[in-house]
């Protein structure tokens, strides 16, 4: 049987120039799953592919159905919710708004249900629906962001640098909110990060990209063990 | 002291058509950074519908309605074939596009209609009201009460509704929005009968006063452009005040400056724009913009 999410030899170009050559990985029901890598190592714009908005060729099947071809608003709609680099917050808009707008294509019962249940992860959230979001802090930011996300009601979350820029005590509260997403909602989440230490132990499986390549792949634990590998491919 | 009362609710009257004209363009501007400079013909097309409805027998307000539908479904077509295929261009494609509407409209205008003034029926009685010693027109009135209704109920739409959210989030954030599963064309589309339906009506106000014919906006335009600038091109709210401020001044002008009185009002208007972009460019209502470069 295909994975919940299975993508083959995807290949991703910006203009002339090909960001990702070929890679293939797979991501079960209920898992976390780990891309590693330097700075354009192709991780971001792999997940970005998933997302839609990037050209790509290859095949991404999700749910046992194809992505390819399909616009961003159409795959949001197909339960991915993608959390992007730098967090995608709206600024000018209230807290309130950010979270209603992730709930756009929800009936009103579905949305107030999501808020409730999001809202049991993040009860500051509630405190503050009238504060522009803008305001917020950088890691209030990125809680907001994998609110708004919830508030989707996605299948699968793909997460782009969550920990960018964030202190390493915020850092650990995000990986553990996101474990605890994992484990409570059964929620399938994808994320892309340098942080490879916080990265492989939160996700129970990890691909290392070089160069838009896969160098290797494989239950995390044994990444983190092998120290050839920690050495040459994840630099700590 | 009555006819300072007076200029003022007359000044509102024509100011609350220069903000419905006004907000139309900034509508547009906040979604596509660009001024559509076909707004003003857009809304005498729809206003010539109405009044042919309205000759063939319909009763003027049943021939507003009709033509409302008509200006909005018209405009979102008109953004699906038209400017949908020059969505991602450059701004100056997109304006060159609207400059080709604007004459495009005109023309078309004068082939069916003809260039003849026409009096367009007045919806409101034409006779005073008198408060005390002062005469208002229930015309000026009228004018205020449909326009700023009108502005209302569409500040209502975007501040209260969840429909009305995803059009200020596809504006200003067209990827995030995306992301959220937004079909942002859909949005601009739909913001284009939004605008093109608030200039019909400020038409519609208009045309019982200036009379009908193929060139009947391009004197509110302008007004509307120093509106819209003055409050800040961005800014819905800035719009409408610009619009109501201008309206006012320049009724004021004219009946209190013997050197501008109604020939110079135009000139007034450039110059309102011209200072402001000077001293202010984001208006009074916007916010001053840092680019990254």
């Amino acid at each position: 049987m295909a994975a919940f999410l299975d993508v083959r030899d995807l290949r991703c170009t910006y203009g002339e120039l090909e960001a990702v050559h070929g890679i293939a990985f797979s991501v079960e029901r209920g898992s976390i799953v780990a891309l590693l890598g330097a700075n354009g190592a192709g991780k971001s714009t792999s997940l970005r592919a998933i997302a839609g908005g990037v050209r790509r060729s290859g095949s991404i099947d999700f749910d046992g159905k194809p992505l390819t071809g399909m616009a961003t608003e159409e795959i949001a709609r197909r339960g991915i919710a993608f959390v992007p680099e730098g967090r995608g917050t709206l600024y000018s808009l209230s807290v309130r708004e950010n979270l209603a707008l992730g709930a756009y294509a929800l009936d009103s019962r579905r949305a107030r249900i999501r808020y409730e249940r999001v809202c049991a992860y993040f009860p500051w959230l509630e405190e503050r629906k009238e504060q522009a979001a803008g305001t917020l802090s950088g890691g209030e930011q990125q809680m907001l962001a994998i609110a708004r996300a919830l508030m989707m009601d996605p299948q699968l979350m793909l997460l782009d640098e969550p920990s960018l820029g964030l202190a390493p005590r915020i850092v650990h509260d995000v990986f553990e909110l996101l474990q605890r997403i994992n484990r409570e909602d059964g929620m399938t989440i994808l994320l892309a990060e340098q942080n490879a230490g916080a990265a492989l132990r939160a996700s129970a499986h990890a691909y290392v990209l070089e160069t838009g390549r896969i160098a290797l792949g494989g239950p995390s634990a044994a990444l983190a063990a092998d120290d050839a590998v920690r050495r040459s491919y994840l630099g700590y | 002291m009555q006819e300072l009362a007076q200029q003022v609710v007359s000044g509102l009257a024509t100011g609350s058509i220069f903000a419905s004209m006004a907000l139309a363009l900034v509508l547009i501007y906040r979604s596509m950074n660009v001024i559509n400079f076909a707004q003003g013909e857009m809304a005498m097309l729809s206003t010539f519908v109405a009044w042919e409805l309205n000759q063939r027998g319909l009763p003027i307000w049943a021939a507003f309605a009709l033509t409302i539908v008509i200006a909005f479904v018209g405009a979102v077509a008109l953004e699906r074939i038209v400017i949908r295929p020059v969505e991602g261009a450059a701004p100056l494609t997109i304006v060159i596009v609207t400059l080709g509407l604007f004459t495009a409209f005109n023309g078309i205008a004068g082939w069916i209609w003809g260039y003849v003034l026409k009096t367009f029926p007045s919806p409101f009685p034409t006779t005073p009201v008198r408060v005390g010693d002062v005469a208002f027109s229930l015309q000026d009135i009228g004018i205020i009460v449909v326009s700023l209704g009108t502005l209302l109920a569409i500040y209502l739409l975007f501040q209260k509704t969840k429909l009305g959210l995803a059009l200020r989030a596809s504006a200003l954030y067209p990827e995030q929005s995306r992301l959220a599963g937004i079909r942002v064309s859909w949005m601009l589309a739909l913001g284009w009968g939004l605008a093109s339906v608030v200039g019909a009506i400020s038409g519609f106000m208009v045309a019982p006063v200036v009379f009908l014919e193929p060139n009947m906006m391009q004197g509110i335009i302008v007004y509307a452009f120093a509106a819209a600038v003055l409050g800040g091109i961005e800014s819905p709210v800035g719009a409408v005040v610009g619009g109501l401020s201008l309206g006012v001044v320049l009724a004021l002008l004219g009946a209190y400056v013997d050197f501008i009185g109604t020939d110079l009002r135009l000139p007034v208007a450039f110059a309102i724009i011209v200072i402001v972009l000077m001293v202010r460019p984001a208006g009074l209502f916007g916010r001053q913009k840092a680019v990254r470069v």
